[in-house]
């Protein structure tokens, strides 16, 4: 890599070289620095929509000394960024933004936790929802299904306050496979699924899928339809895919001895 | 006697099949049954190779569209700045009365649905009302049932 396709910044006074085009919150990881964030997740790419991982920024350009603050998972590294991760500032701004996320999502865990981290207030604000949804519209769930299953079976809907992630007329039914990846990268577990006996029920999607029992134990393991999707995916037999992943194991151990 | 699969495929046909079409092809299901249907949506998002999430998405986002079906006669009353101090919601009171719905409902017959929007753009003529992209200005309450007498007989023409 030439020179300059390299920045070099500071991040609670620790010097980083990074490529150009990364962001401050790689920056960050790297040096084993914790900013929070709610919206980001390494498989999908950086939104920039929760907002909790702001940090003060400052930069001299021509002799003047430039401060902001911004999110670090979407802002691009610069040669002399200064970065601070956990400034009164950031944090008296972090507290109002967990009260306004709380407005949306007041049963979430991680926010709760946060709150208390924050001295955050979980009754300053009312959202037009209630709460009752539990989503803080981060579009984690609308990404992975749609960029990364290639499923389409959610997405947003409505505009302003009134947006919400749906699945529209209820149609997911046909598409979702019950890979259960929004609920993997859903920060506030907004996204509420069950095992029914033998059939799995997201209901937040009004999804039900009936389980696939395996051809050794006869347990209920994974949706048919999820099986029937990884058979163009992955180069496994189909007998091995048909069997839970627990017996699938025993037929590796088998194998080897 | 064209049916509404008909008249859809004739909508569906004219565009390639591009996502970039979605806006105009909307636009063209909302003008001519007034309302974006289930069965629309599933066959645009067919057409134009589109998931029906996205369609969704569009089709709820801009208040152009409407997923009930709405009237054949739109009413719009201007709320915008100028005309609520001319006394805009005076009409929609007004119409309230006359129609018997309210701002965002559509008549039992089909004939009318009353929307608020925020200004027309010709605020000289506050306060102001849209039927069906007609402009109708400085309307005072007293004179909405006169103008309304016209779309109910243009309807009963056709
Ligand atoms: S349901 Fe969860 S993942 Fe999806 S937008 Fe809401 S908070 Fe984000
Ligand atoms: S993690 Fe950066 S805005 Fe959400
Ligand atoms: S405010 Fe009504 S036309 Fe501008």
């Amino acid at each position: 890599m030439e020179e300059k396709d390299i920045c070099t910044i500071k991040i609670d006074g620790k010097k980083i070289s990074l490529a150009k085009g990364s962001t401050v919150l790689e920056g960050a990881k790297m040096l084993g620095i914790f900013i929070p964030t709610l919206c980001y997740h390494e498989a999908l790419p950086p939104r920039g929509n929760c907002r909790l991982c702001i940090v003060e920024m400052s930069i001299v350009k021509r002799g003047r000394t430039y401060s902001w603050i911004d999110a670090s998972c979407v802002y691009p590294v610069e040669d002399g960024l200064i970065v601070q991760t956990d400034t009164p500032k950031v944090r008296r701004e972090r507290k109002l933004i967990l009260e306004l996320l709380l407005s949306r999502a007041p049963d979430s865990d991680v926010l709760n936790k946060l709150a208390v981290e924050y001295d955050a207030d979980k009754n300053r604000f009312v959202s037009s929802d209630n709460g009752d949804s539990n989503c803080i519209l981060c579009g984690l769930c609308v990404d992975v299904c749609n960029n990364l299953m290639h499923s389409s079976g959610i997405g947003t809907a409505f505009r302003g306050i009134n947006k919400k992630v749906v699945s529209p007329f209820n149609i997911t039914q046909e598409v979702c496979t019950g890979c259960l990846a929004c609920i993997s990268v859903c920060p506030t577990g907004a996204i509420k699924a069950r095992f029914e006996g033998e059939n799995l029920n997201i209901e937040t999607w009004n999804v039900k899928l009936k389980m696939l029992k395996c051809h050794s134990c006869g347990k209920p393991f994974y949706p048919g339809v999820y099986v029937d999707m990884l058979k163009d995916k992955v180069t496994m037999a189909e007998e091995l895919l048909k069997k839970c992943p627990e017996c699938r194991r025993k037929v590796f151990r088998l194998s080897v001895k | 006697m064209i049916t509404t699969r008909e008249s859809l495929n004739s909508i569906l046909n004219k565009y390639p099949k591009n996502p970039e079409y979605l806006l105009p092809v909307l636009q063209d299901i909302q003008l001519e049954f007034h309302y974006l249907s289930e069965e629309s949506l599933k066959s645009v998002s067919e057409k134009l190779g589109l998931p029906l999430t996205r369609v969704y998405s569009v089709a709820t986002f801009y208040n152009a569209f409407s997923l009930q079906p709405k009237g054949k006669n739109i009413i719009q009353v201007c709320l915008g700045t100028a005309c609520h101090i001319k006394g805009s919601p005076r009409l929609l009171d007004e119409l309230v009365l006359v129609l018997g719905i309210k701002e965002g409902e559509t008549t039992e017959n089909g004939l009318f649905s009353v929307e608020a929007v925020r200004c027309l753009g010709c605020c000289s003529l506050a306060p102001a009302m849209m039927i069906n992209g007609k402009t109708y200005g400085n309307v005072k309450p007293e004179n909405i049932t006169t103008i309304l007498e016209e779309y109910k007989t243009k309807n009963h023409e056709d």
